[in-house]
This record gives structure tokens, C-alpha cells and sequence, in this order.
């Protein structure tokens, strides 16, 4: 065993924990997008519902003092987004129909996008940050796996 | 005033001293000036149109969907667009406008001293009827009045429903209507003859454009609970007092008619009584 396959393995290990923090954190952002996102849909619907506070007021005054990845693709800033194209999709097509309907047919929709992100961020919210550790912990594993292979 | 609110593709041919324009889709932009009405070249294509649309309405069309049922959007600084289309019913009621085929923005406008043959001062104690067709200049003489009337210290509350007199937008007015002035914006007119009587206390109610049974009771209330009133009126002459307006009849001590001509806000008869 000599000092070089020792250090291989150290950097088998370190990398893989980084791939693995990595992932971890992308699934955190990946929850937090959709916390944010589905707080934002409430805080829509009160505005529109009680102030007919136009959509872009609403998105200032949201996103006021907050920073968050919803908020930072909410005022258009080019980022990196921890979700898949069809879900960011998603999502960019929902917000771009908002403010075409009337204030009932609005209110209607909004509240039924509401409800259904809300039992989104339950059932995957709390999936998602248990996904990201258990990626984590296996990257570790796999790293020290890996080094005793090697080593 | 017309910066995001109208695309820079209409307001850059557009001249100084507009006072209206009309947006129709597929159809030459037209505007109103001091000196007439002129046809523009340039036809506005329905992408224009969209994005004009989209600009007044900010994205929002829910945010003004009572206000368009009425037929108008009121924008910041006084502006108001008046909306042509499809009614969308929902049994009696009128949902929503589709398909806008077209838009009328009317700028208001301020012109200082052409309330000054009124002689307004601080004993000024008349019920004022402004009439005349529309775009004649009733509501920037009404506008003048009230800022003089309140210049002069007397306590005026303002019923702005559509915000054209004072311009009102959040909470600032774009134009003066004096220092003494207190304005009720977005209220029905139902509702605020009610809360600036109770509320308020005004020595003069001023309204634009009477209109149906309830700004009839309303102006009788505020004159038998001994406040002035300053209103406005669609008409073209000085007999106006019939059908649903005959109950106002003794009320207005003094009746000004405007004409467009020969120019905006002509005082053509006035009839003191």
C-alpha cells in the first residue's frame, strides 16, 4: 500500500461525499422552491381576493426582503433552477396565465392551484429533503466503499 | 403621464396637447387635440392592440373586471380608457368584456383661472350645474372649481369614482384640487354620498356626471342635510330638469353650459337663479 493509492482513495471518497452534498442540497432547493412557490399562490390569492392588487405588485411586494430561488425566478433573474424542464415548465406556464380571467374565474383557478400545491409541498416537500440525505449518506458510503477497495 | 401605459410604438406619434385617443384594432390611431381630430397612418396591428391591452390592464385583467363591466379602466394620473367589445353575461349581470376591439384614453387636463368668472371666494355659497356634451371640458372646469373652492377654504369632499377629477392613484393625486379638498376614489357613487355625509363633513359635494336615480337621492341628501353641491351633467342645453333629474330642479342656483366650440370648455349660457 503505498501513499498515492492511500491519497486515491481519500479523493475517491471526498468527491463522492461532495456528489453527494450536492445532490442533497439540490433536493433542499427543490423543496424550498415549492414552499415558496405554494406561499406565494396564498399570498395571490388574498391580494387578489381582498385588494384586486394587480400581478405585478403582488410579485414586488412578495418577494419584498425575501431571498429564495422562487422569488429570484419570479423577477426574471437567470438562475439555475433545481427543478426538471417540464417542471419549470410548469410552472412558468401557470404563472404566465395568471392575470387573463376575470376576478371569479381567477379567484376560482388560483384556489384550486392552491390546494393542489399545498398537497404537492405536503406529500413532497419532507419526500424530498429525506431523498437528499439518504443520497448523501449512500454518496459517503459509496466513497468509503470505494476507499477500502482501494485501498 | 402615458409612459407604461401606452406602447412607445403609438405615444411616439403622438403630439404635444392630446387630449384623447382612440386605439381600435386593425384601424388607424386616432387622437383629439385643441385644434380637432386627426387620423394617424399608422394602423394598429392586433399584436399592438394586445400589448396596449396588456399595458393598461397590467397583466391584471381581474383587477379591473368591475370597472370594465362599467366600460372603463381608470389608470394613474386621471387617465381613463374607455373599453369597447363582447359583454360576457352571467345571467342579468354583465361578467366580463372579450374580445376589445377598442380603446378611448382621455387624458385630463388642468387648466388654472377658468373657474375665475364664478368669482369664487370665501363666502361663496351657490349650488353649481355644469352641463354639456361630452369632451366640452366639464370636468376640468369642475376640477377648477373645487381647487379654488378649497383654496379658499372651504371643506370639499371630492366623489371620485373614477378617479378623473383628481387624478387620484394609491394614495396621490396627480392633480391639484386644492389644499382643503378630501377625495372618495373607487367608492359607487351609493356608497359615498353616504360616508361623506356621515364621515366627512363637507361644506360642498363635488360629482361628476349625474347619473340614475341614486345620484339624484344622493344630491337631495346632501342639499336638505344643508351641504352645497358642485356636479356635472351630460346635456345640450339648459333644460335639464325633467324625467329622473326634475327633483334637482330647485336645488341649483346657478347653471353653466359648455360647448366644444369654438373651442374646449366655452361657456355658452349661464343662468343665474
Amino acid at each position: 500500500m503505498n501513499t498515492l493509492t492511500i491519497l486515491a482513495g481519500v479523493l475517491l471518497f471526498f468527491s463522492t461525499s461532495l456528489v453527494g452534498l450536492w445532490v442533497k442540497r439540490r433536493f433542499i432547493r427543490k423543496a424550498s422552491f415549492y414552499e415558496s412557490y405554494y406561499r406565494y399562490l396564498q399570498y395571490a390569492w388574498d391580494k387578489i381576493s381582498y385588494e384586486r392588487m394587480p400581478i405585478g405588485e403582488i410579485n414586488t411586494s412578495y418577494c419584498k426582503g425575501k431571498k429564495d430561488e422562487f422569488c429570484d425566478y419570479l423577477q426574471g433573474k437567470t438562475l439555475a433552477l433545481p427543478l426538471s424542464e417540464g417542471e419549470i415548465d410548469e410552472v412558468s406556464r401557470y404563472l404566465s396565465a395568471i392575470g387573463t380571467s376575470d376576478a371569479d374565474t381567477e379567484l376560482a383557478t388560483l384556489g384550486g392551484k392552491c390546494s393542489e400545491m399545498k398537497r404537492f409541498t405536503e406529500e413532497n416537500c419532507v419526500k424530498y429533503r429525506k431523498d437528499g440525505t439518504l443520497y448523501f449518506k449512500l454518496a459517503v458510503l459509496l466513497g468509503v466503499v470505494a476507499f477500502i477497495i482501494i485501498v | 403621464m402615458l409612459d407604461g401605459v401606452l406602447t412607445k410604438s403609438i405615444i411616439r406619434r403622438l403630439p404635444c396637447g392630446v387630449t384623447e385617443i382612440r386605439i381600435r384594432r386593425g384601424r388607424p390611431l386616432t387622437y383629439l387635440t385643441q385644434k380637432g381630430r386627426y387620423f394617424s397612418d399608422y394602423v394598429i396591428s392586433d399584436d399592438e392592440f394586445e400589448s396596449a391591452l396588456n399595458l393598461i390592464t397590467e397583466h391584471s385583467l381581474y383587477a379591473i373586471t368591475e370597472k370594465l363591466v362599467n366600460g372603463y379602466i381608470p389608470l394613474r394620473g386621471g387617465v381613463r380608457v374607455g373599453v369597447a367589445g363582447e359583454g360576457v353575461m352571467d345571467g342579468d349581470r354583465v361578467k366580463t368584456i372579450k374580445h376589445i376591439t377598442s380603446l378611448s384614453v382621455r387624458i385630463p387636463h388642468q387648466i388654472f383661472g377658468i373657474a375665475d368668472f364664478l368669482q369664487i371666494d370665501g363666502k361663496f355659497e351657490q349650488n353649481v350645474l355644469i352641463i354639456s356634451p361630452p369632451g366640452a371640458g366639464k370636468t376640468t372646469l369642475l376640477r377648477e372649481i373645487t381647487r379654488v373652492l378649497s383654496n379658499a377654504g372651504k371643506c370639499v369632499t371630492i366623489l371620485d369614482e373614477r378617479g378623473e377629477i383628481s387624478g387620484a392613484s394609491g394614495n396621490s393625486f396627480a392633480l391639484d384640487v386644492g389644499k382643503n379638498s378630501d377625495v372618495l376614489f373607487g367608492f359607487p357613487k351609493k356608497t359615498s354620498y353616504e360616508n361623506a355625509l356621515r364621515a366627512l363633513s363637507p361644506e360642498y359635494i363635488v360629482t361628476d356626471e349625474l347619473s340614475g336615480e341614486r345620484d339624484v337621492e344622493g344630491v337631495l341628501r346632501a342639499y336638505y342635510g344643508g351641504v352645497k353641491v358642485i356636479a356635472t351633467l351630460h346635456g345640450d342645453s339648459l333644460d335639464v330638469f325633467h324625467g329622473e333629474f326634475a327633483h334637482l330642479a330647485p336645488i341649483f342656483d346657478r347653471l353653466i353650459l359648455l360647448s366644444k366650440y369654438p373651442r374646449v370648455g366655452t361657456v355658452v349660457e349661464e343662468k343665474k337663479r
